[in-house]
Order: structure tokens, then sequence, then C-alpha cells
């Protein structure tokens, strides 16, 4: 059964050796891991510093009625936003794009770039790696232009014109708009499918945070549907 | 921010923290490049493709980067340069750490930018950010493994399903975004269609004329255009 799988992918992507990809997918887990829990612990030592150290403590009632503020407003992501991303991300881009965060206006566009320059096909182990280098490199350059601004600070800002500063209120819509337009000029209908979901789902009375889930059901069951038609029709 | 609170929140041990927030960054992502650079040749990637990928990823990171500083400085106001860099620039995103901030204030009984806004007002809010955050660091941390393994098994069955089910997620995904930011006024519509289809126009262009490098440049084109568009229609 295996054997007969393995020649499918094979034959599916001739190029890709599909098992030299498990090393990469085990030290993935492995160093994604590590570095995940080293960030975890590391996340406890500032408000610890500040309680205990500092002795600024404001008690644990304040801190549990914040986490569960927190909770509500928004604990349903934890979970919803890792499985949302991860068929876009991969395994190793999992791992990196929660650790830097951004990953709606950096990280996905950045790897969908990558993947797109090389001409990889989504969803492939070439695209998988492609997405890697692409929200690698895009962690370590934010950091270097966030840590620059931080410390060089008002001074750069104040150098920026101020019609760019101004430009930059519309930088959201333009990347979303980019990262859809590299999905639409292959299939247009995909890019049509994508806003007419987004839109109706946007104005349906549900609750905000799951909009993006359903519309990501939603959109994933349409295309398998839409391809099922193509090879019936085929 | 009172003097106080001030002080701390921009002492020595908490840079020191906010630096090693940074360290442990860089260190997973020079990891995954290394990483990566082993795996490309068993994933079909020439080794021109590699650095077509690094290039792209570069260029494509220069505008969000940015964006992304520019709302950073508007909150080292709030809350201190250090717990800006550890909690903004790192890890979460300004809306969600925002957010966060007002409702940490908010659970001690104050207003972010209140007067008495004391250290143990802010230390909650430092408590309430890095406690919330953890959620989506411990997710990953603990369910990447099974994610993988689901993905596995769709690809056994039958490995077109995952492309498709990718391709879907993403248009998904930033169907909702775009959707979501293009309804904010006439000048977002604005911004993100021009963005679409400067980037539909550019790749088309691109694959037509075999320009290669105009790839690696569609993001960071597409994004200005689309971002001056939206700008100058205001003056309209």
């Amino acid at each position: 059964m295996s054997m007969k799988a393995e020649k499918v992918i094979q034959q599916e992507f001739p190029s890709e050796k599909p098992n030299g990809l498990e090393a990469f997918h085990d030290r993935a887990h492995f160093w994604g891991r590590l570095t995940l829990f080293t960030l975890i612990l590391m996340c406890l030592v500032p408000p610890l510093y500040m309680s205990f150290i500092v002795d600024a403590h404001p008690g644990w009632g304040p801190i549990f009625t914040g986490l569960v503020g927190y909770a509500g407003f928004i604990g349903i992501m934890w979970v919803l936003e890792p499985i949302t991303y991860y068929p876009t991300l991969g395994v190793a881009g999992t791992y990196l794009a929660f650790l830097t965060g951004n990953i709606a206006n950096m990280c996905l566009p950045c790897s969908v770039s990558a993947q797109k320059a090389i001409g990889a096909e989504s969803g492939s182990r070439k695209a998988e790696i492609a997405g890697v280098f692409g929200i690698a490199i895009a962690s370590l350059v934010n950091i270097v232009v966030i840590v620059m601004i931080i410390i060089g600070g008002t001074y750069i800002l104040s150098v920026i014109p101020p019609a760019v500063e101004n430009a930059f209120q519309f930088v959201l819509p333009a990347i979303f708009g980019a990262v859809l337009g590299q999905f639409a000029y292959k299939t247009p209908s995909y890019g049509l499918v994508a806003i007419v979901v987004g839109m109706a789902i946007l104005f349906s009375p549900i609750f905000g945070l799951i909009k993006i889930v359903l519309c990501v059901a939603l959109t994933i069951s349409i295309i398998l549907a839409l391809e099922k038609n193509k090879k019936a029709n085929a | 921010m009172n003097e106080s609170v001030f002080q701390v929140a921009n002492s020595t041990p908490l840079w020191i923290m906010a630096f090693i927030f940074v360290g442990i960054v860089m260190f997973q992502a020079i990891v995954f490049l290394r990483m990566a650079k082993k795996a490309a040749p068993d994933a079909g990637m020439t080794q021109k493709e590699v650095k077509t990928a690094i290039r792209t990823g570069f260029i494509s990171s220069l505008g969000p980067s940015f964006a992304i500083a520019i709302v950073l400085v508007s909150l080292i106001a709030l809350l201190g340069s250090p717990l800006t860099l550890m909690r903004i620039g790192i890890i979460g995103s300004a809306a969600t750490e925002s957010a966060a901030a007002g409702i940490g204030a908010d659970a001690f009984g104050l207003e972010l930018t209140s007067d008495n806004f004391s250290l143990e007002a802010f230390t909650t809010v430092v408590w309430t950010m890095s406690l919330g955050g953890m959620g989506w660091l411990i997710f990953t941390a603990l369910f990447t493994k099974s994610l993988g393994k689901t993905q596995k098994k769709i690809e056994k069955k039958n490995p077109k399903t995952m492309a498709l089910i990718s391709t879907g997620a993403m248009l998904g995904a930033f169907g909702y975004l775009a959707s979501d930011q293009m309804v904010t006024s006439i000048n977002h519509t604005i911004a993100g269609a021009v963005a679409l289809i400067s980037m539909a126009i550019i790749m088309i262009v691109a694959e037509k004329a075999d320009l290669s490098w105009l790839k690696e440049w569609a993001l960071g084109i597409a994004m200005v255009i689309g971002m001056t568009s939206g700008y100058l229609t205001t003056f309209l």
C-alpha cells in the first residue's frame, strides 16, 4: 500500500525524493519545539521579574482577570490560527511563523512570493522549502528593521516624509490584494471565489473571530469541488 | 506613562530580556535556513532557485517590516521600548498586543493612559501579554507534529488533494483579509484592487517575457503601487 503511494508521489512531482525530506521534517520538529519551548519559558521571565524583583506584584487576582479577559477576547485563535495557516505554512513554516509573529501581514506574503518566484506548485515539497526560505529571511529582516527603528527611534521616522508615512495607512489592503493577485493571475476564477466568499462571510452575522476560519474551510471545499467537476468533465 | 513606571519600563534588565527574545528568534531563523539549504536538493530545488527564494524573501519583507515598525513606534509611549520590542516586534502583532495591553490595564482597574497608572498596573499588563501570547506558542509547539502527520495521511491517499487544500486555504484567508480591509473606505478598496491587478499584470509580464527578477520584486512593486493609489485618491 505504502509502496504504491510513494509511486504516485513520484509521478506527481518527478524531481522530488520523498524520503529525503523525512530527515528535514524530523529536524524541523526538533529545533522548532526546542526554540518554541525556550521562548515560552523566556516569556515568563519579564512578568516574574516585574512581580518579584522589582516588587510590583499586583496580586494574582488582576493577573487572572487579565488572562481570562485575553482568553475571552482571542483565546479561540490559539487553536484555530495554527490549524488555519498550517496548509500553507507547512511544518517548518509553522514553527517559524508562530515564533516570529506577524503571520498574515508578513510571513505568508513572503512565503508565497518565494514560492511563486521559482514557480513551485502550492502544497508541493518544493513550495514548502521555498516558503521556509521566504519566512526565515523575512523574520531576520523584520528583526533588523525593528531593532534599528526602536534604537534609532524617532529620528529615523522624522526623516521620512509625511506623505510616505500617510501612504502606509493603506499597506494592509495593498499587501492582501497583492497576495490574492499572485494566485488569481493563473486562475482568475480562484481569485473571484476568494473575494466573493470573503465578502459574503464578512457581511454575514457570524461571531467575528471565526469568520476567517469559515472562509478558509468554505474556499477549500469550493476549490476541491471545482477541481472534481473539472476532472469529471474531462 | 508616569516617570517611575517609565524608568522601570526602559530599565536595563528589561532591555537585556528583549535582546534575549531577539536572539532566540534570530537563532531559529538561522537554524531553519541551514536546514532548508540542506533539504533543497531533495525537494527538487536547484542552487539558483535557492538564491531566488532568498532574494525574494528579502525584497518582499522590507515593506511589511517597515509598516510594522511604524505602528510599533506609536506604542512605545504606552509600553516602553523593551516591552514593545519583545511583544509587538516579535511574537505578536500590533493589533492583538495593544488590545492585550488594554485588557491587562483594565484587569487592574486603570486605563493605559491614566495619570495614576502605577508600576503594579504595568506589571499586570506585562503578565497579560506574556501569558496570553503563550497560547499560540504552546499550541504550535505541541500540535504541529500531529498536523504534519495528518498532512502525510492526506498525501498518501491523493497527493493532488494537499496542493488544492493549500491553495484553497491561502485563497480563503486572503480573500477574507483583503475584503475586511477593503470595506474600510473607498481608498482602501482602491489600494487593494489596484495591488491585486498590478500583481496579476506583473506576474503575467514576468512569465511572458521570462523575467525572473521581476517575480522577485513583484510583491514589493504591487504593494507600493497599491499604497500609492490608495493615498493619492484621498486628494480627489
